[in-house]
């Protein structure tokens, strides 16, 4: 055995899969990653709000000075993305402000279907406007890979991009949530540095943990 | 390496318990066996074995026995 601990390991060649496979994601990739999050997260709170919805917004994220968007590609096939903001409450308000309209159009399809998904919508609106706003601060939102590509490290690859785009530029702390039933995720992401900080838990909506990477200095070990 | 021995350390990076893993087993049938466990396998072949496995080959590779495999295949393992 090389002597270098099977963890650092994994994680050196999580850096390495990224060089090889993980790209900034592209206009053209949207669709993409659209059908990925539906395939990925079917009946999710987000998905139920229809593929129009879920375009406009990873389009503004795409495409946002403060976006943080990231796509894994194998054979020039899109597998799997990450998406998030810096100072989220700061994005997510200026976003609420260009696009309001355009939100509330393309969420009409699921108010009509389930009336009841309306509170949730107001909900997740007052608590993306409530997220820090300071410009240190990043927010992974979404990350996901195809079904059929999952436990590969794909993710992890895609997260770990994320973590270093947002060390470069500057970031203090990395945040993301992930579904408490979903253990392996949570363990996984705690070898790559991030420490559980609570869990929420506001029916219907699945009990949640949420993490933080915090980025010491530049080039280290968070 | 000997098969055995690399088995072993399949085990120890899954966290399966000695002798357990057999040869169809996998990310779907070992709890255990997520992602970060399938990327510490594919960096413990890159490090200990010195081979650096193709994107296509790595893709196949969700079993103890396609894994084992190809590394027989390369000569790195032996019975």
């Amino acid at each position: 055995m090389s002597g270098i601990p099977s963890s650092e390991l994994a994680l050196l060649y999580l850096r390495k899969m990224g060089r090889q496979h993980v790209r900034p994601m592209r206009p053209e990739d949207v669709p993409v990653v659209v059908g990925i999050h539906m395939a990925a997260f079917p009946g999710y709170f987000l998905t139920s709000l229809g593929r129009k919805f879920m375009a406009l917004y990873y389009a503004e994220v795409q495409r946002s000075s403060w976006g943080i968007s990231y796509v894994f590609e194998r054979d020039g096939r899109v597998l799997g993305f990450c998406a998030g903001t810096f100072s989220p409450g700061k994005f997510y308000r200026g976003l609420f402000i260009r696009r309001w309209f355009l939100f509330a159009v393309y969420s009409l399809r699921a108010v009509a279907k389930r009336p009841l998904i309306l509170v949730r919508i107001v909900r997740s609106v007052f608590q993306r406007l409530a997220t820090p706003s300071e410009k240190d601060i990043a927010a992974l939102a979404s990350a996901a890979v195809l079904p059929e590509e999952e436990a590969r490290g794909y993710g992890l690859a895609i997260v770990s991009a994320c973590v270093d785009h947002i060390k470069k530029l500057g970031g203090k702390h990395v945040y993301l949530e992930v579904r408490k039933e979903n253990q392996n995720l949570i363990r996984a992401y705690q070898k790559m540095g991030f420490e559980v900080l609570r869990e929420t838990h506001v029916p219907p909506a699945p009990a949640l943990v949420e993490l933080c990477y915090r980025i010491r200095n530049q080039g280290g070990q968070g | 390496m000997k098969t055995e021995a690399f088995v072993a350390i399949l085990e120890d990076i899954v966290e399966a318990p000695r002798g357990s893993l057999k040869m169809e087993d996998g990310p779907k049938t070992v709890k255990t066996w997520d992602s970060m466990a399938q990327v510490t396998i594919l960096a413990t072949i890159d490090q200990e074995l010195h081979v650096e496995l193709s994107d296509d080959l790595v893709s196949k590779l969700t079993t103890v026995g396609q894994i084992i495999e190809v590394l027989k295949s390369q000569g790195l393992l032996q019975d």
